[in-house]
């Protein structure tokens, strides 16, 4: 029988994070890092040198399907899907694969509706809500392509890497997508891989990030450097 | 602080002088062998230990002799020593540390008394090549040959539990690659920033500047002007955005598309440039004559950067032999430092040198002797002389007129060689010239350039022109500026100094061409008789060149001695081939930061937590047991179970094409396979090899859902990928959903009830029976549930998003308390697996197993249309099997067999064969018995209850063929 309401989901970095002393808020059903040490710390270490943020619980939905691009633009056209400026993001991974970015718990509406569009359009488009199986890890700071060019061998200079695109490649000798999402004048890059994987790949990049004084920041932090 | 007792114990230190890279107000102590010597901060171990008149440093490779600095460069193999942990340390490169403790390597008892050194009044029982002839009988001694061997040859010495070191590795992209900060180097890497290139410059010394920094130019009025170039070059390089430095890290090699690899210290870079600029100089060549490796016979570039870098004079008496003006720039320098210069020895005629400091150093009466050159350096643990004499009309030594001069030092001036193994590896070919008596490269491939000394240019302003040019058109190569006519002098101009091509001057004692591997010029002749005269050939039988110098030191000369030998051109004996790396480099560097990827489950903190021994299983981490692993196979089959099971694969299959896809991979039948079933099937390759099992279930219309092995997930996604990519992915979509979904198998007879108290869903057998999927919320959570019985007990696999997964397992552990419920782990559902006689695919099968033989022909249907592997596993059914698979019980239920142990019967001489092999094997707590499944010819394998013999630690132990499975054979209590 059922026990409670609908209960907390955790990323698969929350153990790391808890003994690192890491405090926890919610946010969208997840429980996720609020601060480690001090925000401010953390803020600063994030424009100085180069931070790391757990931000799994952002939305990840796959499309996968010769006309996903079509069913994307109907329902864009058609006003049934609001693209929220500046937090939803679609990358196009091959001709026939798209993946979505979302804040937090959106991802839920827009699976329905981009489903509903499929259907109505009666194109053979799957589309997968993969949050779940995906952790996601933020990389930012001044070094932050320096620390990448440790684990991963893409060429990560904004001329190679411009912002708002992403890339597969292999990183720490795991496959992971990384997108490039700066904060501001702030180099920053998402790393997207399966969640069994994550606390791996933190790990390797703490431990390359080590002579860059790298430290994890929570949401606390993560949310002033983005009102900036 | 400087004190009268360093000056007393560094005596060969100079006055300080410009230049120096030494820090005199500060004096640090380190030990060498155990005794403890002063350094400058800024000094190399070999500068510190030569100060305080130090002169052996190692001992030889085979004959141990005593060595001594030669190069001073990083590129002969005289100076290596063990520092801490650490062996095959270069002491002329190293920075000496206070409390360093350096050793010498290699040496028994002592580097002093090295009695492994007798070894050399056997020598002449050693020839080239005498251990590939030696050591082959009798073939039973060779572990005895090998460590002795590895005893008395060897390079240091890693100790087992020297402790991990720090590595990693760094990715580096950019449009020009200079390998080089000479002159040359710094003046391309200029030339290519300024055509606004992006620019890394790797230079393998602790700063810019090549041999500018230590061939400055003398106070005399014939000096030409050289040095002054230096500090405008390096101006240059520092005001310049687009260079970036990177000092002390040699570039170990290149490979294909100009994917580069260098070294600075811990840290492997991997480059990815445009085009590379090969600015890496030229090596001193050395001179081969008797006694050629006694310490205190050094090149000349090695005095000069003792005594400018570290104001270091080697030795105190000076004979410099030579054969052309280099040795007179040397001798030149020591005077004008107040050395006293005792004779040059220059083979020329008078009248073909033309050093502008000549006339200085016979005014100042030191002695010429032209036509002349060395025949033996005399001395037995350092020099103490030197033996030359005169060369007659026909280019021979003359032995009437030998004498001997007395000196301490023997310096070596007689040429230089490029240092062209990087340009040769990007397929750059050469050519030998004549006119300066070196190989020169002629050609390179599109994106290379060889500037500087590596491309013959000696001349230091030629250098600098040229290389700016060629900086330039690297640059626009790499797509940046405009490629600029060459108008200064091209590559490879004829520099004035001829490099003498007098290689080995005869004699009767040891003459060294291989520092590294202890081959004389009388080894090279012998191998050469022997017929190996091709010079790859010789390289391979005598391991010229093979050492840690690489043949940095040996090459040149050895092709000389080869050409000589065969009565070849140099250019018909040509040279070997260049491979990475140029310079040694530790595995630690190759191996860089550890990343061994390890996959954990939402559950991994909850297992450590609960005390689980962990297991390895492909990349993941799974718990094997918590403690006791039979009584958590008693608690499923008596009450209940919980087993983490995340890593199992899980694919979504979606798309009207599906089913055709199920009957092509699987063996058996899925077209009739309703939404709400699931069913067991197995995969093969073409050759009807088992690749995979697992179950598929029917969501929806449209919607398949595949669980794999746990090891076996990536490589069934990609397997499946590719044929659907390759003609079968008609109207189908394959997600992964692996790590989307954790599971857990609640198992036992107990499990129902367990669950019933967390969802609404019916679960009565009837409602939800054996092989069928469910939806059902689960402690509020959406979860996928199948009813499966690889435990051979009513179970559930619980599939939740694996956000959830903790509140889901804690849900059920939970749940499960009032039944008793235990976690159990891979060990326990190994036992309940066997007692069900369920096999492990990749346990129980390997990469020739095929399902019929595996005792899965009920899941194979050879009737239907087509599906990967049939036709093997018709022809396979024709033929009839080799081998089956099937159960077995041990007459001893407390012999249990190791896996993969033999199963043997005597033949018809009384000797045993063997005829099959174990496994899968365990102790049944269930059952009170030993069992196991096993290979079998089919003939025994066939006849249920039939005695076979399985040899256990020499022991022959009795087991039979048994056919159901040894639990519950009807299946009753996994359809509860
Ligand atoms: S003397 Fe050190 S490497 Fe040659
Ligand atoms: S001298 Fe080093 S390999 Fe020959």
């Amino acid at each position: 029988m059922s026990t409670s309401k609908t209960p907390t989901k955790l990323t698969p970095l929350r153990s790391i994070a808890q003994r690192l002393g890491a405090t926890f808020t919610e946010e969208q059903g997840w429980r996720i890092p609020e601060v480690y040490t001090a925000a401010e710390g953390e803020i600063t270490a994030a424009r100085e040198r180069v931070v790391l943020a757990d931000e799994t619980p952002n939305g990840k939905l796959l499309l996968e399907g010769d006309h996903a691009d079509s069913v994307l633009m109907d329902a864009l056209d058609l006003g049934s899907l609001q693209i929220n400026e500046g937090s939803d993001r679609i990358y196009r991974l091959r001709n026939d694969i798209f993946f979505m970015s979302t804040p937090p718990g959106r991802e839920v509406r827009v699976q329905k509706k981009l489903t509903t569009t499929s259907a109505v359009s009666k194109q053979f488009v799957t589309i997968t809500d993969i949050t779940h199986g995906r952790a996601e890890i933020r990389v930012i700071g001044p070094d932050s392509q320096e620390l990448l060019s440790k684990v991963c061998g893409l060429d990560f200079h904004p001329s190679a890497f411009p912002n708002e695109t992403a890339k597969q490649s292999s990183l720490a000798k795991t496959t992971q997508l990384i997108i490039r999402r700066d904060i501001g004048e702030l180099p920053a890059f998402s790393i997207i891989g399966t969640q069994s994987l994550g606390p791996y790949v933190w790990d390797t990049m703490m431990e390359a990030g080590r002579e860059f004084g790298i430290v994890p920041i929570g949401r606390a932090a993560l949310a002033a450097l983005e009102e900036e | 602080m400087r004190t009268e007792q360093d000056t007393l114990i560094t005596p060969n230190r100079l006055h300080p002088k410009e230049g120096e890279v030494i820090d005199r107000a500060t004096t640090i102590r380190f030990t060498f062998d155990g005794v403890e010597y002063p350094a400058h901060p800024g000094d190399t171990v070999a500068s510190a230990l030569t100060a305080a008149g130090v002169q052996v440093l190692s001992r030889s490779f085979k004959y141990h002799r005593p060595r001594g600095l030669l190069c001073c460069s990083g590129h002969c193999p005289n100076c290596l020593v063990q520092i801490g942990d650490e062996p095959n340390v270069r002491a002329c490169t190293r920075p000496v540390e206070a409390g360093m403790e350096v050793r010498a390597q290699n040496v028994w008892p002592s580097l002093k008394r090295d009695l492994l050194s007798l070894t050399q009044l056997g020598s002449r029982f050693m020839p080239v090549g005498f251990y590939y002839k030696t050591f082959i009988r009798p073939q039973k001694l060779w572990p005895l040959y090998e460590h002795t061997l590895r005893h008395v040859a060897g390079l240091g010495e890693v100790h087992i539990d020297t402790p991990l070191g720090e590595f990693d590795k760094q990715y580096l992209h950019t449009d020009v690659v200079i390998a080089g900060g000479g002159p040359a180097g710094i003046s391309a890497a200029l030339g290519a920033a300024e055509g606004g290139a992006q620019v890394l410059l790797f230079d393998e010394n602790p700063t810019l500047g090549g041999h500018l920094r230590f061939t400055v130019p003398l106070d005399s009025s014939s000096t030409p002007e050289v040095s002054k170039d230096l500090p405008e070059l390096l101006e240059a390089a520092n005001q310049q955005p687009n260079i970036a430095v990177f000092t002390d890290t040699s570039v170990l090699g290149w490979y294909q598309d100009n994917w580069l690899c260098a070294v600075k210290g811990t840290r492997l870079f991997k480059i990815r440039t445009k085009s590379v600029v090969v600015a890496t100089g030229a090596y001193e060549v050395p001179l081969i004559f008797d006694n050629n490796d006694l310490p205190g016979v050094m090149l000349g570039s090695a005095v000069q950067r003792l005594v400018h870098l570290f104001g270091v004079l080697p030795g105190k008496q000076v004979v410099i032999v030579t054969a052309n003006e280099d040795g007179w720039d040397v001798a030149a320098d020591l005077q004008s430092l107040g050395v006293n210069v005792g004779a040059i020895v220059d083979e020329r005629e008078p009248n073909a040198c033309s050093s502008p400091y000549r006339d200085g150093l016979v005014n100042a009466g030191v002695p010429v002797f032209y036509r002349h050159t060395i025949l033996e350096a005399i001395g037995s643990n350092a020099v103490r002389g030197a033996k030359i004499a005169r060369i007659d009309e026909r280019a021979a030594i003359s032995p009437t007129t030998t004498q001997s001069l007395n000196c301490n030092l023997i310096v070596i001036s007689m040429g230089w060689t490029p240092a062209t193994e990087l340009a040769y590896m990007t397929g750059g070919k050469s050519e030998y010239n004549e006119e300066c008596a070196k190989i020169l490269p002629v050609s390179s491939p599109p994106g290379v350039y060889v500037v500087g000394r590596a491309s013959g240019t000696h001349a230091v302003d030629s250098q600098i022109a040229e290389a700016h040019q060629i900086g330039s058109t690297a640059a626009a190569f790499a797509g940046s500026g405009e490629v600029n006519k060459l108008t200064a002098q091209s590559s490879g101009t004829l520099e004035p100094r001829r490099t003498s091509d007098r290689v080995c001057v005869p004699g009767n004692k040891k003459r060294f061409v291989c520092y590294c591997e202890d081959v004389t010029d009388e080894d090279v002749e012998l191998a050469i008789a022997e017929g190996y005269d091709s010079i790859e050939l010789l390289k391979r039988y005598s391991t010229i060149s093979m050492g840690p110098c690489q043949g940095a030191m040996c090459s040149m000369n050895t092709i000389h001695l080869c050409a000589r030998a065969n009565d070849w051109t140099v250019q018909e004996t040509g040279t070997t081939t260049a491979r990475p790396p140029t310079t040694p480099v530790t595995l630690g560097a190759l191996a860089g930061q550890n990343m061994e990827p390890v996959q954990t489950t939402p559950i991994h903190q909850w297992h450590l937590d609960h005390g689980a021994a962990m297991m390895v299983a492909g990349l993941w981490l799974r718990p094997n047991h918590y403690g006791d692993p039979a009584a958590e196979a008693m608690g499923v089959r008596e009450r209940v179970g919980l087993i983490d099971v995340s890593p199992l694969g899980k694919l979504q299959l979606t798309g009207p094409g599906v089913p055709e896809l199920l009957e092509r991979i699987y063996t058996n039948r899925w077209e009739n396979l309703r939404v709400g079933r699931v069913r067991y099937g197995v995969m093969c390759n073409d050759e009807g090899v088992v690749l995979n099992d697992g179950v598929c279930a029917h969501l929806n219309d449209e919607t398949w859902y595949m669980t794999t092995t746990s090891t076996g997930a990536t490589t069934i996604f990609e397997w499946l990928q590719w044929w659907l990519q390759s003609g079968w992915g008609e109207g189908i979509h394959l997600t992964d959903l692996t790590d989307v979904y954790s599971a857990f198998n609640l198992a036992g007879p107990q499990s129902r009830a367990v669950l019933e108290k967390l969802t609404e869903r019916d679960l009565a057998s009837k409602a939800f029976p054996y092989m069928r999927i469910r939806s059902a919320k689960i402690a509020d959570v959406p979860c996928r549930l199948l009813r499966l019985g690889f435990t051979g007990e009513l179970s559930y696999e619980v599939h939740c998003p694996s956000g959830y997964a903790l509140h889901v397992w804690e849900a059920l552990m939970e749940a499960g308390r009032e039944f008793g419920i235990a976690p159990f782990g891979v060990e326990a559902q190994r036992i309940l697996r066997l007692e069900k006689a369920h096999i492990i695919v990749g346990q129980d099968t390997d990469a020739m197993s095929d399902p019929l033989s595996a005792n899965m022909a009920w899941a194979v249907k050879l009737d239907k249309p087509d599906f990967l592997g049939k036709p093997s596993l018709m022809r396979i059914s024709d033929e009839g099997l080799k081998q089956l698979l099937v159960g077995f019980k041990m007459a001893d239920p407390d012999v249990v067999p190791d896996e993969g142990l033999q199963i043997v019967e005597p033949d018809a001489d009384g000797r045993l064969k063997i005829i099959g092999w174990v496994t899968s094997s365990r102790f049944s707590p269930t059952l009170a018995a030993a069992i196991g499944l096993c290979w079998l010819p089919p003939e025994l394998a066939s006849q249920d209850g039939a005695p076979f013999t399985i040899r256990i630690d020499g022991h022959l132990k009795e087991a039979r063929v048994q056919h159901s499975a040894f639990y519950d054979p009807d299946g009753e209590r996994l359809r509860m």
